[in-house]
Parts: C-alpha cells; structure tokens; sequence
C-alpha cells in the first residue's frame, strides 16, 4: 500500500515537472537557420537588383526591415556583421527603387 | 552667419582658385625637376601603400596593434569578398574586430581559422585563448615585425606603374586570380551581369572625360559595396565629385588615395582617347590683378606635362593626405625664381626676374597680349616723359631759388631741350596711337615698395 502511495505521488510529481514552463536555452538550429536562411535568400538578389520591378524592389526592402529585428538579437559580433550586411542589401534595393521611381514618367495629376 | 560664412568660404576658395590658376599656369614653365616641397616625398612606398595600423582593441590586450597589409589581401581575395561577405567596413578601426569574433569565425577568423586553405596552404588561425605568443606577432606587428610576405618579392613580376602594382593589369596576365566566393561565408549568388563603363564630363576643359571602368569595379566590388554607401546619388549628373571631395576622403577617395590607385594618377582616371589633345590645350590664365597692365599668361600643358614631363601632383596638391601643401595650388613663382640644374636648361627659369632685371621679364610670360602691342622703341619713350618732366621742373625751381649764373644757365638749357624732347616724344606717341596704351610698368609689380601710397 505504501509503495503504492510513492508511486503515485512520484508519477504525479513527474507529470507536474514535465508540465512546467522551462527556461529557454540557446536557439534551437531550426530558428538560427530560419533568419540564416532569410538573410541568404534576400541578399542573394543583389545581384539582380536591377532586373528587378519597383514593386519586387518594396517587397524586397520590406523583407530587409522584417528581418532586422531578428539579427538584434543575435550575439554581438554576429550581429553586428549580418545588421551590416542586411544594411548594405536593403540600401542597394532602396537605391535601385528610388532609381527606378526616379525614371518612371510622372503621371499628369 | 551662415551666409557670411558662405560669403567668406566662397572668397576664400575665389582666392585660392586665382592662386591656383596663377600658380598652375605661371609656375610650371620649367622643368623636369619636382617643386620644392612637392608631394613625391610624402608618398608613402607601395610595400606600404594601404598598409592599415588596427589598435582599438589590442594595446588594451597588451599586444602590437595589429599590421594589415592591404596589397597582399588584395591580390588573393575582390573587394567584395572582404568588405561585403565578411563585412568590414571600409574605415581602418571601424569595424571593431575582437580576439573573440574572430575565434567564432568572424572577420579575420573567417578565413584565418586554421583550417582554411588557399593556394594550397592552411591559413593560420587569428586569435587564441592562451597567452601572447610569438605567433601573435605575425598581426601584432605594430608595423615593425619581420612579415612573411616581402612585398619587393611578392610582386616582383607583377607588372608596375609609377604608384605600385597595377593590380588591374596583373588579373589581365593572369597573375592574380582574386576569389570572388568563400564557401561558408558568401552567399550563392548569380554571377553579376557585366556594367558598362560610361564617361564623366569634368567641369574643366583641359582634361579630358573620366572612363569610369564600372566593369572592373562592379566585377571587384558588386553592387552593394558602392551604393548608397559611397555613391548615393540615383541619377547621372546630381552630385558634383570634386577633387576635394575625392582627396578628403569622399566617393571615389574611399578608396582612391588609401589602398587603391592614388588621385594623383591622373590619366588612370581621365585616359580616353581626348586625354592627349586636352593636355595639349593651352590654358589662359587672367592677368593678376595686382598689375592689371600685365596680359594673361598662356599656360601649355604641353610644355609642362609634355616636355617636361612634371606630374600633375606637382601643381594640383591635394588638399589634403600625402602631398598636400598650404594652398591646392602651385604657384608660378615656386619654380619660376631657381636657377635651372640639368637637365633643365629653360631660359625662363627666372621668369620672376632677379633683382638686376637681367633676366626674367614679365613678356616672357605675358606675351599673349603683349607680344601684339609690345614695342621697345613705344616702352623707351613712355619713359621718357616722366624723366623730363621731374628734370624740367627741378630746372625751374632753379631759376626761383638758385644763384649761381653758371646752373642757373644750365637749368634754363634743361628747360629748353627738354620740354623740346617731351613735346617730341608726345607727338612721335601720338602718331602710332600709343599715348594711351599702358603697357606693363614697373610700378604695377613695385607698388608696394616704391608707391606707398598708391
């Protein structure tokens, strides 16, 4: 009857640790490779910033602004080389936008 | 107060063109030797070219700071790769690079991680955790530690121009192959479609169009390395580049005059087909304007840059960095007051003329106006009438005042022959409409110190 008791208390006990909120660690891979992957996939239209419409241009700074919270929060040098790289992604696709609306033939108001 | 301030600059810097002007045109008449003074002394040697000193972080670490030698970088590595991939900035001590960044692989550990290999060879890791070793030394060289790379021997069959390698010609031979991509670091990216290099008019006209190659920089530099960070402008034509914006530091001068080609290389830049006939072009420059009797000076690229082979630097100084001098430009007389050593055998080496005035006269210079109205016989006679005119009236003030009958008499003859010569110079004037000509007079140099008053 006794074990019986500790069995259970220790079963309950169990379930109540399992439950717990726990503290949060290091970054699983899955979110170090979700901003990772983000970053590789906007600066790696540079190259082609050009070929680009006015409207890819927005979507692409929009991108750049989405994505800068996320390397704050990366450890200092870290953040500090991928902000510098986002920065110089978002003004080359900047630069190339306010080119192209420069370009664009006004419309008669 | 701004627009004073304004006002004032736009005085000064109307000043400092006119002296400029004065200089560049008057000042360069001679020769093949460089300017007193002159910028080639200030040049630092290629093997230092570049050469960037990293202290924030390291004298607190108790080591050297750290030695980078630009040159051999950038033989092996585009502009890109560094300052784009692994993110330095483009300012010495800007980036802010710490022992522990580079253990985690970042700036100099992305490469130097001791695992990387280039050229066959495991590049050696940056930074560690244990004590200083001597191993540090190979960065922490304060700039005086032996370097592994000799740059004498490095380059040796690299292909030279007056500043150094021309890095631009060693890729054409094949000399160099700078990675463009670093496996880990740099993003796949589709190769850049090639730009075209387009043309800059200068506000100048006598130099000839810059050849922007934005073939090679993209190829070396991608996009985003340049704009907006260096050249924000969107449209052609907005911005005006200047040489003084460009020799402070600014757009092209980021890198122009710091590790790549300095500005003071001239035909690198403005080299299209025009550049020779441009040089050629012979400048006016105004008559000073303290002796307003002068005639303009016409300035023969020519003869300077031609002939005589003087670099451009040795008359347009950089405002500032190696080579600048108290004004941007050079004046005449800096090199138009020496006596010439050969090979310089010019006559106009005193075209400021000595204090005999035996050589060195202003119509060598000033000859574009005065050579058409010039004559001797017109200049002897204008100075004529002054002298008879002060010795007629030292005659009659001897007639009022003196008593011997003898200079008595004499002063009655001067007053005769010489009113007699001054109505005959006047007239001889007057029949070759030269009376009111004013040529060059020697008051309009010796205001100063001989008409006070004026």
């Amino acid at each position: 009857m006794v074990v019986l008791k500790r069995l259970v208390i220790s079963l309950l006990l169990a379930s109540s640790l399992a439950s717990a909120p726990q503290k949060p660690s290091s970054p699983p891979d899955s979110a170090n490779q979700s901003w990772q992957k983000e970053f590789d996939d906007i600066c790696s239209k540079t190259q082609d910033a050009m070929t680009f419409s006015v409207d890819e241009l927005k979507a692409l700074v929009k991108r750049c602004d989405a994505l800068a919270p996320r390397l704050e929060k990366l450890d200092e040098t870290q953040k500090k080389v991928y902000l510098r790289r986002l920065k110089q992604c978002r003004g080359l696709f900047a630069y190339v936008l306010e080119s192209k609306q420069e370009s664009q033939p006004k419309e008669k108001p | 107060m701004c627009w004073n301030q304004n006002r004032n600059h736009n005085q000064k810097k109307s000043r400092s063109r006119w002296l400029l002007t004065a200089c560049l045109f008057c000042g360069l008449f001679v020769s093949g030797w460089s300017a007193p003074g002159g910028s080639a002394a200030a040049q630092v040697p290629p093997s230092q070219y570049g050469r960037v000193l990293l202290d924030k972080y390291s004298a607190k670490a108790g080591l050297g700071p750290v030695t980078f030698d630009h040159w051999l970088h950038r033989s092996k590595f585009t502009c890109r790769v560094c300052h784009v991939d692994i993110g330095f900035a483009m300012q010495a001590n800007a980036s802010g690079i710490r022992a522990a960044g580079n253990q985690q692989g970042y700036y100099c550990g992305a490469c130097h991680n001791g695992k990387r290999a280039f050229d066959g060879k495991v590049v050696f890791p940056a930074c560690s955790n244990t004590a200083p070793t001597a191993e540090c030394a190979r960065c922490h060289s304060a700039g005086q530690g032996s370097r592994k790379y000799d740059y004498e021997t490095f380059t040796a069959k690299f292909p030279k121009n007056a500043y150094g390698v021309d890095w631009e010609e060693a890729e054409a031979m094949g000399l160099i192959k700078p990675i463009d991509a670093i496996e880990g670091v740099s993003i796949k990216k589709a190769s850049l479609k090639p730009q075209e290099d387009f043309s800059i008019q200068p506000r100048v006209t006598w130099v000839s169009d810059i050849i922007f190659s934005h073939k090679k920089h993209t190829v070396w530099n991608g996009c985003e390395l340049c704009h907006p960070e260096i050249f924000p402008a969107t449209q052609k034509g907005v911005v005006r580049y200047t040489m003084f914006n460009i020799s402070s530091g600014e757009y092209c001068g980021v890198c122009h005059g710091k590790v790549a080609f300095p500005n003071t290389a001239c035909s690198s830049c403005h080299k299209n087909s025009q550049n020779k006939e441009a040089l050629t072009n012979v400048v006016t420059m105004p008559a000073p304007a303290r002796a307003t009797g002068f005639g303009s000076v016409k300035f023969t690229h020519t003869t300077h840059v031609g002939e005589h082979a003087i670099k451009c630097v040795t008359c347009h100084h950089p405002p500032k960095g190696p080579g600048a001098q108290s004004s941007t430009e050079q004046m005449c007389s800096v090199c138009h007051t020496h006596t010439p050593t050969p090979p310089v055998t010019t006559n106009l080496e005193a075209a400021f003329h000595n204090t005999g005035g035996t050589a060195g006269v202003c119509i060598d210079c000033h000859k574009s106006e005065n050579a058409k109205n010039f004559s001797n016989d017109i200049e002897f006679a204008r100075s004529l009438l002054p002298n008879d005119q002060l010795m007629v009236d030292a005659a009659k003030a001897q007639l009022v005042h003196g008593k011997d009958p003898q200079m008595r008499q004499l002063a009655q003859e001067v007053i005769t022959d010489r009113q007699s010569e001054a109505q005959q110079v006047e007239q001889w004037l007057k029949d070759r409409e030269a009376a009111t000509w004013a040529p060059v007079k020697c008051r309009d140099c010796h205001k100063k110190a001989n008409n006070v008053n004026q």
